[in-house]
């Protein structure tokens, strides 16, 4: 499916819009759409929806050999991927822009060092954790570097890596039923925040139909201790000292709020998956009924169906079979008429017990009655 | 596969596989996403069935536009060769637009065509192995509305919203005419409408209107229009 062209008259009419001071979605000049992090039963897995965008996050570890130069950090590697179903824009081929984005996360999560990357080490020079972060964008319409960021801090903090410990020589890493995973340390948050430019109007989180007339763009990740990460400036708009200043205290503003709505989702996420557990382990719970071994449980079947299957017999050998219904009990005991009956249907005990009956336990048992 | 059913006589809802027997009859009309196959009609895309003596089709909504004669469409001009434009309809293919296929139009005085003009034009061809062809004049060379559309804003939408658009009692557009006193609405079948109106903000009110209001029940639609109203002028 091909993209549709920006007209002419939609291109006018859009920048009209944004002379007389409005924006294409009736938002405020500072307003952000709405964000909603979810996070998903594996540990590291975050979607962040910024309005119609849509940008999932998988965090993985892998043990591996690290490299010579640096023998006791682990690494955080970024896979942005554009997929195709996020817009008609993309083809699936590696763009510019996903470059841009995955230098960007790179720049503002990595080499800011996010993540402790020497708590990853195992065995200096052996064995390390590395981390990569994929990120999928599942929807474009517009702003892909802040949903991208939030996503990927949402998946780092909500992560889980697997605990090791190492005694002299042996290493053992645990697997999550073994001991329970331990959170990265996270030592800050930042978050991006992109700010469109149209002329004289500044567009805080552009929109798709905002980003197909705005001059140019700045983000800056900035974050809760007003520190400022990263800045990337994109299109070929002229910054003057005092509109960066500006943008950087507005980027500063909004860190504060997204990254206060990562860490209460998370908590959120945490008392779930609390709630949850707890309801496993209820259900789980053996109950009396089954506490009772296989064994007896058959023998319980069994005696049902062969009581059933008495009271419906006629003839004098059945009555005969009647009788012995409270001896079949001993019958149960022998492996031939648990192989015959056992823990099949209902309608093959019918059809074979009578026969087995009269075969098995006439002859015998008739004596051993008078010797009672 | 699916047992074979008598075709219900109130439009109920039918998936794919779906078989129904149809009285015999001397003409059928069988509308798209239906094949007729030894005297049972088999559906092939989910919807709304419904049915008459002669004719039984599938009511369905979606994005995809597949070119038809006759239908009205908005096209965006995508490129020129030669004298014909290459014009995006939203189809698989671009259409073919001759330049001089509008009213009044000769060689020498034609309309100017850029990349990314607007045209409101007919489907004349449409083979699905062949481009489909446009045109914004009928045989007698008059144009019935059919022409270039200047200012205002397009917007996308679904199928389904752009006939409902069409129909003369749509409750859809209820609430814009009590509300606006000046606006133009051009609705083409291929899920585009043309919006233009005395001011931007009552452009930006009625686009952001036709992008929500496809699904709200009726009553639900002038609340709607008067929170869109309210939000585009407090944030002026």
């Amino acid at each position: 499916m091909r993209e549709v062209p920006l007209s002419l008259n939609s291109k006018a009419f859009l920048e009209e819009v944004l002379r007389q001071g409005l924006r294409p979605d009736a938002r405020e000049t500072y307003d952000y759409r709405n964000i909603q992090i979810d996070f998903g039963s594996k540990w590291g897995h975050a979607e962040v929806i910024l309005g119609q965008t849509r940008v999932l996050a998988r965090v993985s570890a892998l043990v591996e050999k690290p490299p010579v130069m640096r023998p006791s950090e682990g690494s955080l590697l970024f896979f942005v991927c554009f997929s195709p179903m996020a817009s008609a824009k993309f083809t699936g081929n590696r763009t510019d822009f996903s470059t841009v984005v995955t230098r960007l996360l790179e720049r503002t999560i990595k080499e800011t060092r996010v993540i402790d990357t020497e708590s990853l080490c195992i065995v200096s020079g052996e064995k390390v954790i590395n981390l990569r972060v994929d990120l999928t964008l599942l929807d474009f319409a517009g702003n892909v570097i802040d949903a991208s960021c939030i996503a990927a801090m949402a998946a780092l903090s909500h992560f889980r890596r697997p605990d090791f410990v190492v005694n002299g020589e042996e290493v053992t890493v645990f697997t999550e039923k073994d001991r329970d995973p331990i959170p990265l340390s996270v030592l800050h948050i930042p978050i991006t925040c992109t700010i469109g430019f149209a002329g004289e109007k500044i567009l805080v989180d552009p929109s798709e139909e905002e980003e197909s007339v705005m001059d140019g763009f700045v983000s800056i990740a900035t974050n809760t201790h007003h520190e400022i990460c990263y800045i990337y400036m994109g299109g070929g708009v002229t910054l003057t000292p005092a509109l960066v200043s500006k943008c950087c205290e507005i980027s500063s503003l909004k860190t504060q709020e997204i990254s206060a709505q990562i860490t209460s989702c998370l908590t959120k996420d945490a008392t779930a998956r609390k709630t949850s557990e707890a309801a496993e382990i209820e259900a789980s719970k053996p109950t009396a009924i089954s506490s009772i071994s296989l064994q007896e449980k058959m023998d319980k079947m069994l005696v049902e169906d062969r009581t059933n299957v008495c009271e419906t017999m006629e003839t004098d050998d059945q009555v005969e079979s009647a009788q012995y219904g409270s001896i079949t009990i001993r019958y149960i005991d022998e492996t031939e008429t648990l192989d015959s009956g056992g823990v099949g249907t209902v309608q093959e005990k019918e059809t074979k017990e009578p026969t087995k009956l009269a075969t098995i336990s006439t002859p015998e048992k008739k004596e051993s009655f008078p010797g009672f | 596969m699916a047992e074979v059913q008598e075709i219900p006589a109130t439009p109920t809802m039918v998936m794919c596989g779906d078989a129904f027997a149809f009285p015999q009859c001397t003409e059928l009309t069988v509308g798209p996403g239906l094949r007729y196959i030894k005297n049972t009609v088999n559906c092939t895309k989910p919807g709304v069935l419904r049915a008459t003596n002669k004719s039984v089709w599938i009511d369905r909504n979606s994005k995809r536009y597949v070119p038809v004669v006759e239908e009205r469409v908005i096209g965006i001009v995508a490129g020129r060769i030669g004298e014909d434009c290459r014009v995006d309809v939203g189809a698989a293919h671009y259409a073919m637009l001759n330049g001089v296929a509008f009213e009044g139009a000769t060689q020498r005085n034609k309309p100017d065509l850029k990349i990314g003009s607007l045209v409101f034009a007919k489907v004349i061809a449409a083979n699905k192995d062949v481009e489909p062809e446009l045109s914004c004049v009928n045989k007698n060379g008059k144009s019935n509305g059919l022409q270039v559309l200047e200012g205002g804003h397009l917007i996308s939408c679904s199928l389904g919203l752009c006939r409902k658009l069409r129909q003369p009692t749509t409750p859809l557009t209820a609430p814009l005419i009590a509300h606006f006193k000046l606006f133009e609405l051009v609705v083409g079948m291929n899920g585009r409408v043309w919006i233009h109106s005395d001011s931007v903000k009552h452009t930006l009110c009625i686009s952001m209107y036709l992008g929500r209001c496809e699904y709200l029940p009726e009553e639900e639609l002038m609340p709607l229009l008067k929170d869109i109203v309210k939000r585009v002028e407090s944030s002026a």
